[in-house]
């Protein structure tokens, strides 16, 4: 696998910038990451999400448009500890690298364009509650972590996206938009000298919109729900149902967080997949027909699971998956052997992700920017999991998965009952 | 001479092989193509286990083969789509060309249905069919389809063809339509690095009859018929679904495809198209909004989830917004920024695989489509041909999920 040349800089007041090179790319990729996000602290929960959509507006108008001038594209997402903002084009470089400094430096917040923002936000959470899987994620995730900003969704609440001020959002935007918590990305086909004259107009951007920003360190709280097993009345037919796994040892493998999240990713797969004899035996019983959504993630306010699936009899499937997750493997067990061959396999599978990520020129920066804001290495870990021995493996997951909660959601129709 | 092309692939870290079966889009056809792939992806002759062939799959580095039914006007394409990581990537001795090739082989030209895997597929189809139903703007796209075609049944299906036909597929059923695939017309296309290899691959797996037969095929366009329906419905949902439908009135050429793509982005392509400034940032009524073109149905499509309250002054908003268009109200500016969009998406486009494949795919399925420059069409359109493509569209249809 030949992996892409980096560039990297840090400048004195802490902000970092890097540069992939992807040759015979026509795409020029162009990214602010912000160490914060929904699931930080904020006194009004989707504040992160509000602000990110609100930094668009500027005195002179919305700044796509000046984006759009140009030709170029851009964009923004909240997750929980992250919110960034992009560009792509073909052309225009150093156009498209200023505005998207502007973009993220130069708030302009008022009461008019607060509220006119508020009722597009409440569209944006209506389109999500409308999705049966919405209502059971967001079930389970307030089972784990309460009404934090962790249990609650991304955007907010109806209320609380009506509760967002202007004091309030710069509150936000000034103790969390310091250089210390940003990073540049840059990826495309640039030459040496591109290379350098981005760097250089980052350094002088950096300094006119954030250098004089100072971090302010909030205390990190790790909140927990009371982790029950719920069932939800729904309009629909719709059968969905999930489950999440609140990690209380969740620790860094080989001091990556991101290598336990692979590990624990390959053990609930090597579990739960279609090739494993568990889904053999629920597909003969007829409680899964489709595979499960298997997701693991960690965050600074906790680490968990979510698996999602669809049952003719949710009841017992989540009986059945709580079941396989939590009982012993027998070392003789078809089981086990599979877990042990499925391993190689996983290897293989997580090498191939990795190729894969190279093609998608967006993706990729993405991922790699995400990546070093948590002092984290995608070529490194890969690495790590390729030399990793089975017991070595298994040893770890078994401790990671130690003292873990699992709850549940699932819906329950009201045709039904009639 | 048979229909495979495989192309030098020069930049990405994958490897790429479609095989594409095209037959006349009937419900019947659509709902036996949708059991099949279904089929197919869980189970082949070489390995009738689930497990084994996903295993198979998993021990090729994650070889992904996905098998669907795309429609195409009035043609239905079974396509079988193959990604692979190139094997000079790991250097691994026992994951060669051949290997991946016969497999991918294997699994398309030898399905096996049993009535167990047929079950199992019908099943996997039900859930799916259910949950995608349940999903307010998958219900109405599903819904507007079943009116616009109102009178013509064998095109009204849009997701995976009527799903009683589907519940009630026998075994005998499923394997004479099988047979009877063994004689459409098939292409092969590909993008390798080693591009030469794969081609002598390719021919010498892929042997069915249907690949010398002639692929390309015309009059797929399906005429809109002017007969204007207006339909709410309830489900008291968060949020409504407003569809509207504009028909056509000819078969567009090439250029005029390009004109629609540039109409979608101006109404709806970015923050400051017409329908986003208007319905999302001045009525605040919606998060998102979108126009397309759907070419080979004569359908231009503009969509939007809204607050319910605020469903009306939208839909007076579009049909404004298409009336002024058709006098002859262009934003010049937006037009330019439209335009530009639409160039950056299109070289962008080269950056992506299956976007390329999918370019590729297009020149087997539609005559010149290879020879028509994009590039240079995208900055000759002028706002002319956008008035007079606008004019050509009749409002045909609006459905409101509530």
């Amino acid at each position: 696998m030949i992996t892409p040349k980096i560039i990297k800089r840090e400048y004195k007041s802490g902000f970092k910038a890097e540069i992939i090179l992807k040759p015979h790319f026509y795409q020029r990729f162009f990214g602010i990451i912000i160490d914060f996000g929904s699931s930080d602290p904020q006194k009004v929960a989707g504040s992160a999400h509000f602000l990110e959509h609100k930094l668009f507006a500027k005195k002179d108008g919305d700044i796509s448009s000046q984006f759009e001038e140009i030709g170029a594209d851009v964009n923004a997402f909240t997750s929980f500890n992250e919110t960034m903002f992009y560009c792509s084009g073909i052309e225009h470089t150093p156009k498209m690298i200023d505005l998207l400094f502007r973009l993220v430096g130069e708030p302009y917040f008022t009461k008019q364009n607060i509220a006119k923002e508020a009722p597009i936000i409440e569209q944006e959470l209506a389109m999500y509650q409308d999705d049966p899987m919405w209502k059971v994620n967001n079930a389970i995730m307030t089972s784990m972590f309460g009404n934090s900003n962790l249990g609650t969704e991304v955007v907010g609440t109806k209320e609380s996206i009506n509760q967002v001020t202007k004091q309030n959002l710069t509150k936000v935007y000034t103790e969390n938009y310091v250089p210390t918590k940003m990073q540049f990305v840059a990826c495309g086909d640039f030459s040496d000298n591109q290379v350098r004259t981005i760097l250089r107009q980052v350094g002088k951007l950096q300094t006119k919109y954030l250098a004089d920003r100072k971090d302010v360190s909030t205390p990190v709280s790790q909140p927990v729900g009371e982790l029950s097993d719920q069932v939800l009345q729904a309009k629909g037919n719709s059968k969905a149902f999930g489950l999440g796994i609140r990690f209380k040892n969740f620790k860094k493998v080989l001091s990556s967080s991101d290598l336990t999240q692979i590990l624990l990713e390959i053990m609930l797969e090597s579990k739960l997949s279609v090739m494993s004899p568990w889904f053999e035996k629920m597909r003969k019983e007829k409680l899964l027909a489709n595979p499960l959504q298997i997701s693991v993630n960690y965050t600074r306010q906790g680490d968990f699971a979510t698996i999602f699936g669809v049952s003719a009899d949710n009841q017992r499937i989540i009986e059945e998956i709580k079941r396989v997750l939590t009982q012993p493997i027998d070392l003789n067990s078809e089981q086990y052997r599979f877990i042990k061959e499925n391993f190689v396999l996983q290897k293989k599978e997580w090498l191939a992700r990795t190729i894969r990520t190279m093609n998608n020129l967006s993706y990729f920066a993405i991922e790699m920017i995400e990546e070093n804001l948590d002092h984290e290495d995608l070529q490194l870990n890969l690495l790590k999991l390729q030399t990793m021995g089975f017991e070595e493996f298994d040893q770890i997951c078994q401790k990671l998965m130690k003292d873990s909660t699992i709850c549940s959601a699932y819906l329950n129709s009201d045709k039904e009952e009639q | 001479m048979t229909n495979i092309t495989i192309r030098k692939n020069k930049k990405f870290t994958t490897a790429a092989l479609g095989c594409f079966l095209r037959l006349p889009l009937t419900s019947h056809n659509l709902a036996f193509a949708s059991l099949l792939s279904r089929l197919q992806s869980n189970t082949s002759m070489l390995y009738p286990q689930i497990a084994e062939q996903t295993r198979r799959l998993a021990d090729l580095y994650d070889l992904q083969l996905d098998i669907m039914p795309q429609l195409f006007g009035k043609e239905i394409i079974l396509t079988y789509y193959a990604n692979f990581v190139e094997p000079t990537e790991v250097l691994d001795p026992e994951y060669v060309c051949q290997e991946i090739i016969q497999t991918i082989s294997e699994i398309i030209t030898k399905p096996d249905c049993t009535p167990e895997m047929l079950a199992y597929a019908k099943r996997q189809l039900e859930d799916d069919y259910r949950e995608l139903m349940e999903q307010p703007a998958n219900y109405a796209i599903d819904q507007f389809f079943k009116l616009w075609y109102r009178d013509q049944p064998d095109y009204a299906e849009n997701f995976m063809g009527p799903i009683d036909e589907i519940q009630n597929a026998t075994v005998d059923e499923v394997n004479r339509y099988i047979e009877s695939l063994r004689d459409v017309p098939v292409a092969v296309i590909g993008m390798g690095r080693d591009h030469q290899l794969m081609t002598k691959l390719a021919k010498f797996y892929f042997t069915q009859a249907g690949i010398i037969k002639n692929f390309q095929t015309t009059g797929l366009t399906i005429p809109a018929n002017k007969n204007l329906i207006e339909k709410v419905d309830e489900q008291g949902n968060a949020q409504a679904q407003l569809l509207m439908g504009f028909g056509i009135n000819h078969t567009i050429n090439y250029q005029e495809q390009i004109v629609g793509l540039l109409l979608s982005q101006y109404l709806a392509g970015d923050q400051s198209s017409k329908l986003f400034s208007k319905i999302r940032e001045e009525l605040g009524a919606a998060y998102a909004v979108e126009a397309s073109c759907f070419a080979n149905n004569s359908l231009f499509l503009i969509n939007a989830g809204l607050d319910p309250d605020q469903v009306e002054s939208a839909k007076r908003v579009i049909l404004n917004e298409i009336e002024n268009l058709a006098a002859g109200n262009v934003d010049e500016e937006l037009f330019k920024k439209a335009q530009k969009a639409l160039y950056r998406n299109t070289k962008i486009g080269l950056d992506s695989q299956n976007w390329q494949m999918g370019q590729a795919f297009r020149g087997e399925l539609f005559s010149d489509y290879l020879d028509f420059d994009r590039e240079t069409a995208i900055k000759k359109v002028t706002t002319h041909q956008l008035v007079s493509f606008v004019q050509n569209l009749f409002f045909n249809e609006s459905y409101i999920l509530k």
